[in-house]
């Protein structure tokens, strides 16, 4: 994931801001990591360098 | 997201369709083209970037992973999520692109109102979708059950469309049309023309 995406992406439930906690970066990229919402708590993951930012609910039969 | 699960198995079937089809594609990207922009733009449904890498879109969202990895492999800033809960802050874009998305999503007034959402003040979506009142259009949804991807699909009209879009509080509608035979018969880049009605792909853009 590019890291600039980080000023326009959000919680797709409460449309607020996301904070970045990187895991593992890779020549400016970030493969892994997890995106927390400011507002919610909710965590999102960042896989292979593609964040995950489905509402949760729909997470579960794909994170396999 | 029931409509995702046949792009997650059939991801080389999705990419081989461009292949075989390469004048429609061609056709396709012609008439999008005619309508997009420049200024930073995200597609809906990017699928493995078939679109957005010619189009020089920058950013894809999509519920799939195995076309999202495609799709990053061909240079687009890819987020997985779904076109009815945007992860995206608001008026972000100078352009929202569908291509032949809006028929899979489980929602068309909740797309339509978070592409409004997310466009700048002047920004413009722009639909690109096989019409459900064309030759192609009628066929597609005659024989939907045999396809992986379209048994799920609810194909939409222009008018109706045009409906959806006017509620979202969309305006300025500019459209052309492309496509004009059935697609096995298209040799070569078919002509874009103004309005719909004739041609199965039509493209409609639309001022937020």
């Amino acid at each position: 994931m590019n890291e600039d995406l980080l000023d326009i992406i959000c919680c797709p439930l409460d449309k607020s801001e996301l904070e970045l906690d990187v895991r593992d970066r890779d020549d400016g990229e970030i493969v892994s990591g997890t995106l927390t919402c400011t507002e919610c708590g909710e965590a999102y993951p960042i896989e292979d360098g593609i964040p995950n930012l489905l509402p949760p609910d729909m997470r579960e039969e794909t994170t396999a | 997201m029931p409509n995702a699960a046949p792009f997650e198995e059939h991801t080389d079937r999705y990419e081989a369709w461009f292949d075989e089809y390469e004048a429609v594609y061609e056709s396709e990207l012609n008439a999008l083209d005619r309508l997009l922009d420049d200024g930073r733009a995200l597609e809906v449904g990017v699928g493995s970037g078939r679109f957005a890498a010619p189009l020089g879109i920058d950013i894809g969202v999509d519920p799939t992973i195995g076309m999202l990895q495609r799709a990053r492999r061909r240079e687009i800033d890819v987020v997985r999520g779904v076109a009815e809960q945007l992860p995206f802050a608001e008026e972000t874009f100078e352009t929202v692109l569908l291509v032949t998305t809006i028929c899979f999503v489980e929602d068309v007034p909740a797309t339509l109102a978070e592409a409004r959402r997310v466009l700048a003040p002047d920004g413009d979506l722009v639909l690109g979708y096989v019409d459900r009142h064309s030759p192609v259009g009628e066929i597609y949804e005659q024989h939907k059950e045999e396809s992986p991807f379209y048994r799920d699909a609810t194909f939409v009209s222009t008018d109706q469309l045009r409906g959806a879009l006017l509620d979202a509080g969309f305006t300025d509608f500019e459209i052309v049309q492309t496509v004009f035979r059935w697609i096995d018969e298209v040799d070569e880049p078919e002509p874009v023309e103004p309005g719909y009605g004739d041609g199965s792909f039509v493209v409609i853009k639309a001022r937020r």
